[in-house]
């Protein structure tokens, strides 16, 4: 049952890709919009052989994680504290209200002329995005410990710091793992949309260029790298999850 | 030692507008006496335990501790409703919580914990997490925690009122041999008449009031002998007992079905 569960979805995706490369071969649609997969696999491999696909990926990849550790690692601990002191969500709720539904990218003009056209703005930006998720998702975390749990915390002895240790950074873990997969999903976006933009280099530019020359397949072989990016970064939480919030993932089940 | 309560009285300031909760509330813990507490729900109850636990600050009145030996033992612990336990430890690290918040090293707490949850039939269940367990088993690491502790009073709040009949009965008689065997005070907080029939040495009835604040109104000893069958139920003698407690508290419990949430 649990073979079969597995199989059915990898023999969709053969059965897609087989008809994909049979109807861009016979003509049925244009081969310049749909190269058959074959030709992009090759396209994916000369440019990783020359070179060029490594760099764009690594400096994609260099960004997001630039990004992330930018953004939502503040984003992670600033949620832990205002998800716990409600005194302290007061007063900064409004400024997240504000700039929380701002699109990022819009910014960009603006970081620039702060941190000049390099990779510091970039990086600046893709932060900006990735800080709100990793920020709302933490506090709502904080916000769903049973409040009863702070009380046995506080009447067997614990300090606030303690409360702070063993209650809100433990309760809130599930959704800062969520929040990990939102700041991700945000931080890739916006790096591509920022090398779109500017980039000299990176899979954004990297699409960029393809379509400016028409090498289509250049232009899937890229989009592909992407979207192994963020299927290799959710598997990593997938399996990060229940080994951190074991009491939690299996509850789900 | 005693727990002595005196003219507590405690408003809620921070709501709006401000709750009075409690008033006027003078009630005492005997060593190793067993105490009910019984009450229509929101005449205070809870805030009374939470106050003497200290997690709460009276806004009136005080708290004694009487004849407290130099033990080094703690005065209270509290044994919590429902969700008193972390869902992220497993049996052994909520039981040893309390050791741990001292400073106790990794190990020897661990020890100590295990054993106390096996005392009450956690043996095979020390690395499992709550949500493994069934809501008497989670109860009984509650208590396992708060036994650990080794206080001369012990404080429940309606430690059982979310079990079936039967796991109920099973885990009061539980607590009857601990208690028994150990002889710390208990203040226990219940809404079921026959229970408290069954398991105090005296009954403390409170009501209400009409929002400004619940009170203590009876005091009610239990002179049934111990120990007690707790699967026939109370003696005939008990029914006056039980009589007397609903008279007091009907007028309370009706007006509170009526009232608007």
């Amino acid at each position: 049952m649990f073979a079969r569960e597995r199989l059915v979805p990898i023999g969709v995706l053969i059965f897609l890709t087989i008809g994909w490369e049979a109807g861009s071969r016979a003509g049925l649609f244009s081969r310049l919009f749909f190269p058959p997969p074959s030709v992009i696999l090759s396209a994916l491999a000369r440019t990783a052989r020359d070179g060029s696909l490594v760099a764009h990926a690594g400096a994609t990849l260099g960004r997001v994680l630039g990004g992330l550790l930018l953004g939502a690692l503040p984003g992670l601990l600033i949620g832990l504290l205002i998800g716990w002191s409600p005194r302290l969500r007061a007063m900064v709720d409004p400024v997240i209200a504000f700039l929380h539904p701002l699109p990022k990218i819009a910014v960009l003009p603006l970081v620039m002329i702060v941190f000049g056209i390099g990779e510091a703005s970039k990086i600046v930006v893709v932060a900006m995005g990735a800080f709100f998720p990793m920020l709302i998702s933490v506090m709502s975390g904080v916000r769903e410990i049973h409040p009863e749990t702070f009380e046995v915390a506080e009447a067997y002895g614990a300090r606030r710091r303690q409360i702070f240790a063993h209650v809100v950074v433990p309760g809130s873990v599930p959704l800062v793992l969520t929040g990990f997969r939102l700041s991700f999903n945000i931080a890739l976006l916006l790096t591509v949309a920022v090398e779109l933009t500017t980039a000299q280099e990176g899979l954004g530019k990297m699409i960029w260029l393809a379509w400016q020359t028409m090498r289509t397949e250049e232009l899937y072989a890229a989009l592909l790298v992407l979207a192994l990016f963020g299927a290799g970064f959710n598997t990593l939480l997938g399996s990060i999850g229940p080994r951190l919030a074991p009491w939690h993932v299996e509850r789900e089940r | 030692m005693r727990v002595v309560c005196e003219q507590l009285g405690k408003i809620y300031a921070g709501r709006k507008p401000p709750v009075h909760a409690l008033r006027d509330v003078s009630l005492t813990v005997g060593d190793g006496e067993f105490v009910c507490v019984i009450g229509s729900s929101g005449c205070g109850k809870t805030t009374l335990l939470k106050l003497i636990a200290g997690l709460l600050t009276p806004t009136a009145g005080r708290v004694r501790l009487d004849d407290r030996p130099a033990d080094g033992r703690p005065a209270t612990a509290l044994v919590f409703q429902q969700h008193g336990l972390f869902p992220w430890m497993t049996v052994v690290d909520n039981v040893a919580f309390g050791l741990r918040m001292n400073g106790v090293g990794r190990r020897e707490r661990r020890e100590h914990a295990s054993a106390a949850a096996v005392d009450v039939g956690l043996g095979g269940f020390l690395q499992r997490f709550p949500h493994e367990l069934s809501a008497g088993m989670r109860q009984r690491v509650n208590i396992a925690r708060a036994l650990l502790a080794n206080p001369h009073v012990l404080l429940m709040d309606e430690p059982f009122a979310s079990l079936d009949a039967l796991t109920k009965l099973a885990l009061r008689e539980e607590l009857l041999i601990t208690w028994q065997a150990r002889r710390c005070g208990v203040l226990y907080v219940t809404h079921d008449l026959e229970e408290a029939v069954q398991v105090g040495d005296r009954i403390v009835v409170m009501t209400g009031g009409n929002g400004d604040g619940g009170t203590v109104v009876e005091e009610i000893p239990v002179p049934l002998p111990r120990p007690r069958d707790l699967v026939t139920g109370p003696p005939p003698e008990a029914a006056d007992i039980t009589r007397r407690m609903w008279t007091i508290l009907e007028n309370d419990v009706r007006r509170r079905i009526e009232s608007p949430v």
